[in-house]
């Protein structure tokens, strides 16, 4: 039962998580009909999967709640934004009951049962009288489906004249009525009028059929389906049952048939007291149950079609599966090594087919199961678009949320980590950033601030930037409050780039009011140490009165990577060759250290990195021979210099542990297919160390 | 106490521990934290990293981090011999499990021993940090430490050792 209590609430997380976006879409588009119809499926799936796990109380709010969109989609009430806001509630309620199913914390429950009033409120509103007749009918509905047993219809079925056209044949449609259970079916025939105009493809024929059966009054509704937009159909509940079989019952029906004679209903209904068996309603629990249960069969009905392309495009993957697939592929490309190195002592010819075609096999085995593992950055964006909408309302500021990349792809227990400060973020952007309007318009700029965030690739890189519109953050208060809390002295002098870097300053935060949302100063140091953790890198770029940019730069996925094998100092490392552009062979009286520390290479002007030297390496002598590898840092390019260059190599990257952590330029180590370890080189991070080694050299 | 000892054996444990030697002085750690015993390895040297930090070894496809233990307990770097080895230790810090292996001069042996056999450490004239040291027992006049290797291997102690930290220009 837990087990399927947990699949109970994933489905619904994810349900939910669909219906905050539908409805906050639904907000910018109030009319968008598909959008209300997305909403109303949503609700209707998890009202059928809360019913169906014995979840009553969730099913009945859901139910509410649904109908309220229901409404909405037949076009009898309005969407405002009053609805939006109370159903965004309800989400937010849902989303803690889902766990809290009985309502045991006193909080759910107040809130329970307020906002079920609330929505009551929206149910029974509006004076008009086709909504009250609608109200009638739901009410109508509702006793309808609390009664299990079988009851009496009298249906009045009259075809569009044209129906044989559209390819409906209405006799199919009464032969399924008829499976329902005993009926009596009575033709009647339209007159057909002068010959001249008569049309011999129409239909005259209109029906009364009784029928007693168990079935809800909207199964039989599901039979017409098809032709409810052009037919009348009048279904009328007896409230007695043993009529059909009745022989006088069946007399009285039957009189008129062929004529065109329309049955008076009450006639019927008065008929069906004097000889009918009275239907009693079952027990107030009984009723209950049944109410619920009855939402199952449709639900599933509902679900299927829809679902069916789901089920096609995706299935569910408990997350440690993966993690075991991934384990194993990376077990497999470490073992392919050994057998291509193997294959390389002992050449034979058919050894080497099998061990290339081993090869070709692990990687695109490895591509598939990395693809797996990672998802669209889309999913967590949605969420935000939520707090954007409640945190603007709160500030009075009026916002545009623009998402681009959405479809870029990261690892999904990244995106989970990179939420929380994402979301620190924008709420920085949106209290800190953006002006309100009225400031923004004495600016020149527009009413509406943007927030745009914006996903892409880089290299082995992930890029998340947060843009703002908004008045941009002051270098100079910036430094003037590092000095004042001591962060800074007053003769440094320091890019803005460095300066911005002191936001992220533990106990540093300029805000002048502290508000609710933001401006406690912690915070973006907490963002900073998240982001680190999850070896990314944030940085700040604003310009006063054009916008603030905040840059996150994650490292893909990196379990396993294509790389370049070379060797220093008898060590073996793995440059990943996504970063790697060139590679040349110099002799070592040509890497001097001279001012700029360049090298010619191609005509081109190129800095390099002498390694052995950051490394504490003797130097090698003069006359032999480095390989410099050209790598790409960002938009520069930067030599680095090796020993031997050795081959490609398709590394399992492994963590080297919590003991190297200050050695931030190793990011791992991969095991050799002879059992030797090779370390994985940062390039990134090895230029950084030699940035830090010349600013130490020059003080 | 001595009185008490019948009764303290009744309530007490025995548990195993494994007796290894750096340099002259002998150590014991329980035998629960121990994985395995590994011969020396081709060990691969992390360029920049305080020299305690010997290098890394493939440990049947794991990458596992390898400590001169004499370096860590202030004595001169081990030299290797046919007996040192590297005990692969299970340590635990802040609630994380750690593997991590120690270089030893060499093993000695494994044997049993009741905790009431464990006397606390003097806290005087002891040239290691107290709260390395769990305990000591005594053995054929011989004293021996029973070493917290959780300390003393956590790597929050980088920090505190990082003094040592140098850019090692001693090899070629």
């Amino acid at each position: 039962m837990d087990e399927m209590k947990e699949t109970y609430i994933q489905e619904a997380n994810e349900l939910l998580e669909n219906l905050e976006s539908s409805l906050l879409s639904l907000e910018d588009n109030p009319n968008d009909k598909s959008n209300i119809e997305q909403v109303f499926r949503v609700m209707h799936t998890l009202k059928g999967n809360s019913s169906m796990f014995g979840l009553v109380k969730i099913a009945e709010f859901v139910h509410d709640l649904e109908t309220i969109y229901d409404k909405i989609r037949q076009g009898e009430m309005q969407l405002s934004r009053e609805i939006l806001n109370t159903t965004l509630a309800s989400f937010d309620h849902l989303n803690k009951i889902i766990i809290d199913s009985e309502l045991e914390e006193q909080d759910n429950k107040d809130n329970h049962y307020n906002l079920i009033a609330e929505i009551h409120k929206f149910i029974g509103k509006g004076g008009d009288l086709n909504l009250s007749t609608e109200v009638n009918n739901i009410v109508e509905e509702v006793v309808e489906e609390t009664i299990d047993g079988p009851k009496t219809y009298y249906i009045y079925f009259e075809p569009n004249e044209s129906i044989f056209l559209d390819g409906s044949n209405p006799l199919f449609l009464i032969a399924e009525l008829a499976a329902f259970g005993k009926n009596i079916v009575v033709p009647h025939f339209k007159s057909v009028g002068s010959i001249e105009n008569f049309v011999p493809t129409n239909c005259f024929t209109y029906w009364d059929i009784y029928l007693e059966s168990s079935v809800s009054k909207s199964d039989i509704l599901d039979v017409f389906v098809f032709v409810e937009g052009s037919s009348t159909i009048e279904i009328t509940e007896i409230p007695f049952t043993e009529l059909i079989a009745n022989a006088s019952f069946n007399e009285v029906v039957t009189s008129s048939i062929f004529k065109d004679l329309k049955t008076d209903v009450t006639s019927i209904l008065l008929l069906a007291e004097t000889i009918g068996k009275k239907v009693e309603a079952k027990a107030v629990e009984v009723e209950k149950s049944s109410e619920v249960h009855e939402a199952k069969p449709t639900e599933t009905v509902k679900t299927k079609s829809e679902s069916k392309e789901k089920v096609v495009s995706s299935i569910r993957v408990a997350s440690d599966k993966l993690d075991e697939l991934m384990n194993l592929v990376s077990e497999l490309v470490t073992t392919q090594a050994s057998l291509t190195l193997y294959n390389e002592k002992n050449e034979t010819p058919e050894l080497e087919i099998i061990s290339e075609n081993i090869e070709k096999l692990s990687r695109r085995l490895r591509d598939i199961a990395f693809g797996m593992t990672l998802v669209p950055i889309n999913n967590m964006f949605s969420r935000f678009q939520r707090l954007v909408r409640d945190v603007s309302m709160a500030l009075g500021k009026e916002v545009q949320f623009v998402t681009e990349g959405g479809e870029t792809e990261l690892d999904k227990s990244i995106i989970e980590t990179l939420t929380d400060p994402l979301m620190h973020i924008i709420r920085n952007s949106l209290d800190h950033g953006l002006e309100q309007p009225d400031i923004r318009e004495e600016q020149n700029k527009d009413r509406k601030g943007t927030v745009k965030l914006k996903a892409f690739y880089s290299g082995i890189s992930v890029y998340i930037q947060i843009i703002d519109d908004g008045k941009g953050i002051d270098a100079e208060i910036i430094r003037k409050k590092a000095i004042s809390k001591g962060f800074l002295r007053e003769d440094e002098v320091l890019t803005d780039k460095e300066i911005f870097d002191f936001i992220f300053y533990p106990g540093f935060s300029t805000a002048e009011v502290i508000t609710d949302i933001s401006g406690r100063g912690v915070g973006m140091d907490v963002v900073k140490r998240n982001i680190t953790d999850l070896k990314g890198v944030v940085s700040v770029e604003s310009k006063v009165g054009v916008g603030t940019t905040l840059t996150i730069k994650l490292p893909l996925s990196l379990s396993i990577i294509d790389g370049l094998l070379v060797e220093i100092q008898k060590v073996n490392y793995i440059i990943p060759l996504s970063v790697v552009n060139k590679c040349y062979e110099v002799e070592n009286s040509e890497m001097v250290d001279n001012f700029n520390k360049l090298l010619i290479l191609d005509e081109k002007q190129v800095p390099f990195i002498n390694i052995r030297n950051e490394f504490g390496y003797k130097k090698l002598k003069a006359s032999d021979k480095s390989q410099i590898i050209v790598v790409s840092d960002g938009d520069k390019e930067v030599g680095i210099s090796v020993d031997y260059i050795v081959g490609e190599y398709q590394a399992v990257v492994k963590p080297i542990g919590k003991y190297y952590k200050n050695q931030d330029f190793i990011s791992g180590a991969t095991i050799l297919g002879d059992g030797s370890i090779a370390l994985v080189m940062d390039t990134h991070k090895i230029v950084d160390l030699y940035t830090e080694h010349v600013k130490l050299e020059a003080k | 106490m001595k009185t008490e000892a019948t009764n303290e054996k009744l309530t007490g444990e025995t548990k195993s521990f494994l007796s290894f030697r750096l340099a002259e002085e002998h150590f014991t750690i329980p035998v629960m934290k121990i994985m395995e015993i590994l011969e020396v390895p081709k060990i691969t040297k992390v360029p920049q990293a305080p020299n305690f930090l010997v290098g890394v070894i493939n440990l049947r496809g794991a990458v596992l981090p390898v400590i001169d233990t004499r370096i860590k307990f202030g004595m001169s770097a081990i030299e290797y011999t046919i007996n040192t080895c590297i005990l692969v230790l299970n340590i635990e810090v802040n609630d994380e499990e750690l593997v991590v292996g120690a270089l030893v001069d060499s093993v000695s042996e494994v044997f049993e021993l009741h905790d009431s056999q464990i006397k606390p450490s003097p806290t005087i004239a002891s040239r290691y940090r107290a709260d390395y040291i769990s305990g000591m027992i005594q053995e054929n006049d011989q004293f021996m430490m029973v070493l917290n290797i959780d300390k003393v291997f956590s790597s929050n102690d980088l920090e505190s050792i990082s003094d040592s930290k140098e850019i090692t220009l001693k090899e070629d």
